[in-house]
C-alpha cells in the first residue's frame, strides 16, 4: 500500500496563491477556509525586511495528534497515509483543533469571514453548511470529502477522492503522466511553478524520494513528534541557512 | 429553556417484545461511539442486550425481568407492568410487592404484582412509596431467585435498589417507619414456572400513559427542588446536545418530593454531582460539546462567554473529567452531599470568560491577558516563524 506524500519546492513556489484557488473549487470551500493556503511571513525591518512564504496543506502526519485525541474515533488514518475525519462521527467538540499543531483544521459555523456571508445567499438543504453554486460531484461524509455539514471539523484530504482511484503501485502522480493526471491533487495539477511534488514515500524510486534525498527534505515542527508527510526543501541542496528562494532575498541581490 | 424531557419516541427493542427504549435518553444512542455506558449489558441475567454502534440489540433470549431498566442510569429503556395500579386508599396493612411467577393466588391482597423485583430502581421503588400512601412497602423474597433464569447466585435482585431508597429516604428525614423492606416469604421451589408469565390480567398500564405519565412528573419533579430562573432564556452556542434529564432522576425527585410533601430537610445524598473547573481552564468547551446529558453548556452573555452546569442533569458520566484537554476540571460525584450543604442555582456558573475579536480573522474568541489574536491565528503566526527558521534560516 502507498504511503502518499508531498514535497513542496520553495525555491519555485511563488506564492501565487493558485493552489489555495484550486483547492477552493476541488472541495467546495468558502474563502478564507480553503483546505490549503499560503502562509506570509516578515522578519526584519526597512531597508532590509525579509518576506517569506510557505504554502500549508494538511501535513497528513505519521503520528496525527489530532487522530489521538478525537474522543469519537471520527479522525482515522487511511491505509495510504492520509488523515480523514468521518463526518457522520464527528460531534464538532474542535479537541482536533486544538491538538493540531500546524492549525489546519476547519470549523467553519462561526462568523464568516466575507461579507456578504455566502452561506446565507447560497443556503445549504440539510445538514449540509451551504449549497455552492459549483459543486464538485463528490459527497462522502464517511471520509470528509464534499461540502461541510453544520457543525463538524474539516481539513485537507490531498484530494483523497482523487488520489483513491490511482492504479495500484502507483509511485508518482504529477501532470507529466497524461494517464494519471485526473489522480492527482487538486493543488498539485495546479501549480503554475510545478513546486509541488506528490508520490509514494515508500517507493524508494519515486519523485518525492528522490526530490526529499537531493535537496534534504524537511519536516515542519518535527520536535512535536508529528512526523509530517509533506516535506519542503528550499534550494541548491542545502537545508537550513542555504540559499534563499529566488529573488526573495536581500542576500541574493548582493 | 425547560427540562421537560422531549417528545415520546419509544420503541420497542424487538417487534412484539415488552421490553422498550426511548432513544433521546439512551447515552451510548445520544453520544454514538463514545459513551462507555454499559449498564445494561452488564446487568443482563440471560446476556440477551447488546449496545452496539448505531443501536442497542436484543437477543430473543431475553427473559423480560426489566433489570436492565432498572440498571439505567438515564432510565431509557422500559417494561410495562412496574408501575402502581390505583392505590387502594384506606388500608392499613402493608403493601406487599410480589413477583409475577407467584401464582396470583398466593400473593397477599391488595397486594402489587411486578414481572420481577429485580425491575425495580430506586425510583421505582420510591415511586411505589409515595403512591401507597400510608401503608408500608415490602418487597417479598420467595427464596426462588437463585434458581430463576432473571436472578442470579446473589439471591434477591433488589438488595442494592432497595438499599439506595433507604438511604434517600433517610437522607430526605424520613423517619423509620417509611423506609420500605425486605420480607422472606419463602414458597416452596416446585411451585416456581420456568419463565416468567406474559402479562395476562395482571393490572397494568398501556404503553402509551406509562411513559407520558413519568413525562409529566419529570417536569415538576425537577421544578419543585430547585426552579430555573425565569426571565430571559439566554443562548446557547454551537451545536450541543437538548438538555435531558434522566427518568430514573426524575422518578427519585418525585417520589422523595411526595413522600416529604416538599418538606426536605437536605439534598439527600448521593443525588447530586458537583463539577468544579480550576484555573487552567483556557475555554475550549470540549466538555460542554461532549457532555451527554447537556448538563454541561455554554451560554453566551454580551461579550462574554459562561460555562454552565446544571446539576439536576448531570448523572457523572466522567466524560467531561477525561477529555478536557487541560485537566481543568474535576467531577465529584455526590459533591453536594455535605450536611447542610444546600444545592447550588441551577444552572451554576462554572467559569466565565470576556471575549473579543481577533485583529486577524475577526472572530470572537475568549481571549487571557492582553493577546489580539485568537487561538488558530496565534498557531499559524506560530507556525510561520517557527518555519521561517527552520527552512530559510
Amino acid at each position: 500500500m502507498a504511503k502518499w506524500g508531498m514535497v513542496i519546492d520553495l525555491e519555485k513556489c511563488t506564492g501565487c496563491q493558485a493552489c489555495s484557488t484550486a483547492c477552493q473549487m476541488e472541495n467546495n470551500r468558502l474563502p478564507g477556509e480553503n483546505y490549503q493556503d499560503v502562509l506570509y511571513y516578515t522578519e526584519g525591518k526597512q531597508p532590509t525586511p525579509k518576506l517569506q512564504w510557505f504554502p500549508r496543506p494538511c501535513m497528513q502526519c505519521e503520528n496525527p495528534s489530532c487522530m489521538h485525541v478525537c474522543p469519537t474515533k471520527a479522525t482515522y488514518k487511511t491505509e495510504d497515509g492520509v488523515v480523514l475525519i468521518d463526518w457522520n462521527k464527528c460531534i464538532g467538540c474542535k479537541y482536533c483543533m486544538i491538538a493540531c499543531p500546524y492549525g489546519v483544521r476547519f470549523y467553519t459555523d462561526e462568523k464568516p469571514l466575507v461579507e456578504p456571508n455566502l452561506k446565507e445567499v447560497f443556503k445549504g438543504e440539510g445538514d449540509l453548511s451551504w449549497n455552492p453554486p459549483y459543486k464538485s460531484p463528490q459527497q462522502d461524509n464517511t471520509k470528509g470529502i464534499g461540502i461541510q455539514p453544520n457543525g463538524v471539523v474539516s481539513k485537507c484530504t490531498f484530494c483523497y477522492h482523487k488520489i483513491s482511484k490511482a492504479p495500484k503501485g502507483t509511485a508518482n502522480l504529477s501532470n507529466d503522466d497524461p494517464a494519471l493526471r485526473e489522480f492527482v491533487p487538486a493543488c498539485v495539477r495546479t501549480c503554475p511553478p510545478t513546486a509541488r511534488y506528490f508520490g509514494d514515500l515508500d517507493n524508494p524510486n519515486s519523485e518525492v524520494n528522490r526530490v526529499i534525498a537531493a535537496k534534504k527534505g524537511q519536516r515542519l515542527l518535527e520536535h512535536t513528534g508529528n512526523k509530517p508527510q509533506v516535506y519542503y526543501v528550499t534550494g541548491a541542496g542545502a537545508a537550513g541557512g542555504g540559499s534563499i528562494p529566488g529573488g526573495r532575498s536581500s542576500a541574493n541581490k548582493a | 429553556m425547560s427540562n421537560t424531557p422531549s417528545p415520546l419516541k419509544y420503541r420497542p427493542l424487538r417487534p412484539q417484545h415488552p421490553l422498550g427504549i426511548i432513544d433521546d435518553a439512551c447515552l451510548p444512542l445520544r453520544a454514538p461511539r463514545y459513551a462507555s455506558c454499559r449498564a445494561c449489558e452488564d446487568v443482563c441475567p440471560p446476556r440477551a442486550i447488546h449496545v452496539e454502534d448505531g443501536g442497542l440489540r436484543l437477543d430473543e433470549s431475553c427473559v423480560a425481568c426489566g433489570r436492565c431498566a432498572a440498571a439505567c442510569p438515564m432510565g431509557a429503556l422500559g417494561l410495562p407492568g412496574f408501575t402502581m395500579p390505583e392505590p387502594a386508599q384506606e388500608k392499613r396493612s402493608p403493601l406487599a410487592v410480589d413477583c409475577w411467577k407467584v401464582p396470583a393466588k398466593l400473593t397477599p391482597e391488595h397486594g402489587m404484582r411486578v414481572p420481577c423485583l429485580g425491575g425495580l430502581s430506586t425510583g421505582r421503588i420510591l415511586e411505589i412509596l409515595a403512591g401507597a400512601g400510608n401503608r408500608p412497602v415490602e418487597l417479598l423474597d420467595r427464596g426462588w431467585c437463585v434458581g430463576c433464569s432473571a436472578g442470579g447466585p446473589d439471591g434477591h435482585p433488589s438488595r442494592t435498589a432497595l438499599k439506595r431508597a433507604c438511604d434517600l429516604l433517610e437522607a430526605a428525614g424520613a423517619g423509620p417507619d417509611w423506609l420500605p423492606r425486605l420480607r422472606d416469604q419463602h414458597l416452596p421451589a416446585n411451585l416456581m414456572p420456568a419463565a416468567i408469565p406474559a402479562a395476562v390480567g395482571e393490572a397494568t398500564l398501556s404503553r402509551r400513559s406509562f411513559f407520558s405519565a413519568l413525562t409529566a412528573k419529570a417536569a415538576v419533579a425537577v421544578d419543585r427542588i430547585r426552579p430555573l430562573p425565569g426571565g430571559e432564556v439566554r443562548r446557547r452556542r454551537g451545536f450541543e446536545r437538548e438538555p435531558v434529564l434522566s427518568r430514573e432522576r426524575a422518578r427519585v425527585l418525585w417520589a422523595l418530593d411526595r413522600i416529604t410533601e416538599g418538606g426536605w430537610l437536605s439534598p439527600p445524598s448521593g443525588l447530586f454531582h458537583r463539577v468544579d473547573v480550576n484555573a487552567n481552564c483556557a475555554n475550549h468547551q470540549v466538555c460542554a460539546s461532549i457532555c451527554p446529558t447537556g448538563a454541561l453548556a455554554v451560554y453566551e452573555q454580551g461579550q462574554r462567554s459562561e460555562l454552565m452546569f446544571d446539576t439536576t442533569l448531570c448523572i457523572a458520566c466522567g466524560e467531561c473529567q477525561s477529555t478536557c484537554p487541560s485537566a481543568a476540571l474535576q467531577l465529584l460525584p455526590n459533591g453536594y452531599a455535605a450536611p447542610g450543604e444546600s444545592l447550588p442555582d441551577r444552572p451554576t456558573l462554572l467559569v466565565t470568560f470576556a471575549e473579543r475579536s481577533c485583529v486577524e480573522c475577526g472572530r470572537n474568541f475568549a481571549g487571557l491577558g492582553e493577546e489580539s489574536l485568537c487561538p488558530q491565528c496565534r498557531k499559524r503566526r506560530n507556525l510561520a516563524s517557527s518555519a521561517f527558521r527552520t527552512l530559510f534560516g
